[in-house]
């Protein structure tokens, strides 16, 4: 499977600050802190690019392969049939990416915006990856 | 248990009279209601001020409804607050109830309610989604809690402020207290702060979330040192 992915819908949004990113999923609350490396993958994998062929080393690639499983298994990426884009410079990972999930918000985030779920075509609802 | 009401409003003209009408008819009546106008330009402070003796109005240049909360909490004389958002409603026995939670729950409490949304122009107020409510519009506390935790901040998209002052309230240690009774009305108004999905207002939270994850940060540091 060398396929490329996306963010799995309009839920999920991140921003950086200062160098560091936060990736949050509006319908859950859980929000993620990543570390640079993994930082710099997410903006490769989320741009389309095949982890496969993100790392300057297979080890390196295996370990790209390894965190866009685990941002897939978080819900945050989906596989996405897009054109992966031009090849871009390999990454080369000094320290293994790490993406920590956090849900001390998430009651709080959940319910603070108003839910027009009719007008929203089932909004909230968990990403279908989820769970 | 004497309680003041505070209420930040934003050209809130088509919708605050009806709030205010909500909070006069508590079956326990407020001592004081202060609304912060926050920047309007329609008639929001002159509908506020005509609505009852006991309402004062304080004008200023638009910062954000977390910081004209905190104006307005600063401006209070009451020892209990109540916040509600200008376009929300509540039920005639909302603040008995929680008056009475609170004076039962430990000092630091912060008491919320469930509420039910509405649509801006129906008068079916039964139907709407119920939800835990902890906004604005729900939360009742002792005012000596607010100096504790400070100012309520408005991150960029004027939204997630409550997210962010309610996080750093938990993080004191302030329990949290969801009466399990809907005492709120919330309402539907496309176009509102709060309503709906909105990405450059959304960018609220994820400040919000970085705020909480450079909090984790310190807290771990200092551990560290002890």
């Amino acid at each position: 499977m060398g396929m490329g992915f996306q963010v799995s819908g309009p839920d999920v949004v991140y921003e950086s600050f200062g160098g560091d990113l936060v990736v949050l999923n509006l319908a859950t609350g859980q929000y993620f802190g990543l570390n640079p490396s993994g930082a710099e993958l997410w903006t490769a994998i989320t741009e389309g690019h095949r982890p496969r062929e993100l790392g300057a080393t297979p080890e390196e690639s295996q370990m790209a392969e390894a965190f866009a499983a685990e941002l897939q298994a978080l819900g945050l990426i989906v596989p996405s049939e897009a054109a992966v884009p031009a090849t871009r410079q390999p990454i080369a990972i000094s320290e293994p990416p790490s993406i920590e999930v956090y849900d001390d918000l998430s009651d709080l985030i959940v319910a603070d915006p108003i839910h027009d779920t009719d007008a929203e075509a089932g909004w909230p609802k968990m990403p279908e990856n989820v769970g | 248990m004497s309680y003041g009401v505070v209420i930040p409003a934003h050209n809130a003209a088509g919708t605050i009279g009806e709030t205010l009408r909500s909070v006069l008819a508590q079956s326990v009546a407020p001592a004081e209601i202060l609304v912060v106008d926050d920047g309007s330009d329609d008639a929001t402070a002159e509908i506020a001020a005509d609505s009852s003796g006991i309402v004062r109005v304080f004008r200023q240049e638009n910062t954000g409804p977390g910081l004209a909360t905190s104006r307005g909490i600063a401006e209070a004389r009451s020892p209990i607050i109540a916040t509600v958002d200008a376009d929300d409603i509540w039920l005639p026995e909302k603040m008995e109830r929680q008056l009475a939670a609170l004076s039962k729950a430990p000092p630091r409490s912060l008491v919320f309610a469930r509420h039910r949304q509405f649509s801006h122009g129906s008068q079916d107020f039964t139907a709407g989604e119920e939800r835990p409510g902890m906004t604005r519009s729900d939360l009742v506390f002792r005012k000596e809690v607010f100096g504790q935790i400070g100012d309520i901040i408005d991150p960029v998209g004027n939204r997630g402020d409550m997210v962010d002052w309610l996080a750093r309230a938990r993080e004191a240690g302030c329990p949290f207290i969801v009466l399990d009774e809907v005492l709120v009305l919330r309402r539907i108004l496309p176009g509102s702060l709060s309503y709906g999905k909105d990405r450059e207002r959304d960018r609220g939270y994820l400040a919000v979330a970085h705020r909480a994850l450079e909090r984790r940060r310190q807290r771990m540091k200092e551990e560290r040192i002890e």
